[in-house]
């Protein structure tokens, strides 16, 4: 009989050894061929390092199992570290982002159950690419553009992030990849676009008390479709409903059983879909030909953007012709709570103007909030 | 967690054990009646304009049942618990206003079209779990000038603000105010909670009195009967108080402030709640209404003050990269 029993979480680990070089030189970002510069420029490698740091801090070493990419990419870092590993993949002496992507698929394919990754935005990206919603991941900051909030806070952050992981006691939640423009980022203009989500494990509070605990308990998932019930039946017939980004508008898509782009401007009307993915021509096109429209939006960006990121399609054309009174804005309560207040850049004094004050956020059934938008 | 730190005075507690030996018997209706008359005595309203119940959270609760029928539900983000759950769990659609930092005051600005319509506002002010007292007596008035609108203040932490509108339910039949004996007099074991409003609400809570325990009404009585203990703890909170945030400020931790006898604090670390519990400190994690970095810390006595400010100091020491 077989008395002892593998129990070990299979943790994947890639770490891009060329991100964050730029930093110290003054370079903001190594895309493309730019690390080699920062190389000249007597830039060393930051990711090793802060790699090292959170294998170090993980506590339940025992308890997993490392797969990881060879060399410089992974396993340079762990093989004096005592924790189990096997390598997965090959690369050549250059890494590309072309590595990254392929070694993230085949650590899916051995099914894994959460990645590490150790970079910066570009990186983020590319495991988005590679995997999508699939599996959880821990992102270990290291580059120099890091404003997707998918990022753990430091090395001993997702540590911990990761050793709740490994107790089980641990709920995911999606997080936003973002794409810098890394030309514009250089001459200091921050232009962000959404990318697409990861999904990140939320670490749950521990500590429990007779009087703890808001919220009566509602998973984030809850939370989604409590927010898709109310506006679902509050949709009315005859009215163009315009569908920005995101993963909580998608739950209302999912229950009406609808297509939806992740990422991009939908049209429903009458619960059909007319439109995906438009742009603002064909945005202002349906405006024309509809009577009434309703934007349902979600903030993006981290920052609580409302209008000016991810969803540019949205111009100040759009919202001058919609109005402020039909445009509705969806949250999740733990959303909100991440929030200071809601903003808005959409590139016009004028519509910016329109949207600042006070705005209400549905955040559950029959359930809205009041928050500042600067 | 937000208790007294230390048992109240001997004379109470010797009332209590004594009460005991006569736990067979319903709870006599004289002795209901004089903590009914300290009550109204200590507040300064006739008895009559008071409501009493087991704990505040069961006032809430009903009356939040009893008011908030085809009325919007208006209360802060964040709250106590017990009005957000409360207000999350009635059937009416709910509104909450985000505080901001750093003074956490509420806003009516965006509430002038929402006041006209029937709606049901429930504060507490102080605010709990920032400390803030969120409300003025300007905004109140503007609230209660509004016909349609009911509103209920939770003062359970009046005796440390020295803050309460009590005296406006003379003025407005639609102004509710809810205290409670388990905070300034540490009776939080007992669940003291009491109401008081003018005839038009407190008539709404007829033939729904709840009996008290025993010994509850037996520790109100002698805790009335003995305010001092309650003045000399709220100094003492007071000097502790001050002491603490000199302390945390020059750890270079965020300190918001307190009209209560806790303090809310931030750090630029997350899970700081859990740090501290790992270390033997238990204080109020507010991750689920403001962030994991916020926690919401009890005074105790001084030498668990002294014990928290030191492993808050390692804690801090230790992170800094």
């Amino acid at each position: 009989m077989k008395t002892k029993h593998n129990y070990k979480k299979k943790i994947g680990l890639i770490v891009n050894p060329i991100a964050g070089m730029g930093g110290s030189v003054g370079l903001k970002g190594t895309d493309g061929d730019i690390y080699k510069k920062a190389i000249k420029m007597g830039a060393t490698q930051v990711t090793p390092i802060r790699a090292n740091e959170l294998l170090l801090n993980v506590k339940n070493k025992e308890k997993i199992i490392l797969i990881v990419a060879p060399g410089k990419m992974g396993a340079d870092i762990v093989k004096d570290l005592g924790i189990d590993f096997e390598i997965i993949g090959e690369i050549g002496t250059e890494t590309t982002k072309e590595d990254t992507k392929r070694i993230a698929k085949q650590m899916v394919e051995k099914s894994i159950d959460l990645i590490i990754f150790c970079g910066g935005d570009g990186t983020a990206r590319d495991i988005f690419d590679s995997i999508g919603l699939e599996k959880p991941v821990v992102a270990l900051p290291a580059g120099v553009k890091m404003f997707s909030s998918v990022f753990a806070i430091n090395p001993r952050a997702a540590a911990e992030i990761i050793d709740k992981f490994i107790e089980g006691t641990i709920e995911t939640q999606e997080k936003e990849v973002l794409d810098i423009n890394e030309d514009l980022f250089r001459k200091d203009i921050l232009q962000a676009k959404l990318y697409g989500y990861l999904k990140v494990p939320k670490v749950l509070n521990l500590i429990q008390s007779g009087k703890t605990g808001s919220g009566s308990g509602r998973t984030i998932e809850e939370n989604k479709q409590d927010i898709a019930q109310f506006m679902i039946e509050n949709m009315e017939d005859n009215i163009l409903y315009l569908l920005g980004p995101g993963t909580t508008i998608k739950t209302i898509t999912d229950n009406l059983n609808l297509p939806k782009t992740l990422l991009g401007i939908d049209a429903i009307y009458d619960n059909k879909i007319i439109g995906r993915d438009l742009n603002e021509k064909a945005i202002l096109e349906l405006l024309n030909k509809y009577k009434k429209t309703i934007i349902i939006i979600s903030p993006v960006g981290g920052q609580g953007f409302i209008f000016g990121r991810g969803n540019k399609q949205i111009t100040p054309r759009v919202l001058r012709k919609v109005g402020k009174n039909n445009i509705k804005i969806i949250a999740t309560t733990d959303k909100m709570r991440e929030l200071v207040c809601l903003r808005v850049d959409t590139g016009n004094i004028e519509i910016d103007k329109m949207l600042i004050g006070f705005g209400k956020v549905i955040t559950g059934y029959k359930e809205e909030l009041i928050v500042k938008i600067e | 967690m937000n208790e007294m730190y230390k048992a109240p005075p001997k004379e109470i507690i010797h009332s209590v054990k004594e009460c005991i030996n006569l736990i067979n018997r319903y709870t006599p209706q004289k002795e209901v009646d004089t903590l009914m008359n300290l009550l109204s005595l200590y507040a300064k309203v006739p008895s009559e304009a008071i409501v009493l119940s087991t704990g505040s959270d069961l006032l809430i609760k009903e009356f939040m049942f009893l008011f908030s029928n085809n009325r919007k539900i208006i209360i802060a983000e964040p709250t106590f618990v017990i009005i957000n759950n409360s207000a999350q769990n009635a059937d009416s659609a709910s509104l909450k206003i985000k505080l901001s930092e750093p003074d956490f005051k509420i806003s009516l600005e965006p509430l002038h079209h929402e006041l006209k319509k029937p709606s049901l506002l429930v504060f507490d002010n102080p605010n709990n779990p920032t400390g803030s007292l969120i409300l003025t007596q300007d905004d109140i008035e503007t609230i209660l000038e509004h016909k349609n609108a009911i509103l209920l203040i939770d003062e359970a932490y009046f005796e440390f603000s020295k803050v309460s509108y009590v005296k406006l339910i003379n003025k407005y039949p639609n102004l509710a105010i809810l205290r409670t004996l388990s905070k300034s007099f540490g009776l939080a074991g007992s669940g003291i909670g009491y109401l008081i409003a003018g005839d038009l609400i407190c008539k709404k809570f007829q033939g729904l009195e709840i009996m008290l325990p025993y010994p509850s009404v037996i520790a109100g009585i002698k805790a009335l009967m003995h305010q001092n203990y309650m003045t000399d703890y709220i100094n003492e909170v007071e000097t502790e108080k001050r002491r603490i945030i000199d302390f945390v400020l020059e750890l270079g931790v965020v300190v918001y402030p307190s009209y209560t006898n806790f303090i809310l604090m931030k750090t630029e670390l997350q899970g700081i709640s859990e740090k501290l519990a790992e270390l033997g400190v238990l204080v109020y994690d507010a991750s689920n209404q403001l962030g994991s970095e916020y926690f919401r810390v009890t005074i105790g006595s001084k030498k668990e003050n002294d014990f928290f400010l030191e492993t808050l100091k390692n804690i801090v020491i230790s992170n800094k990269d």
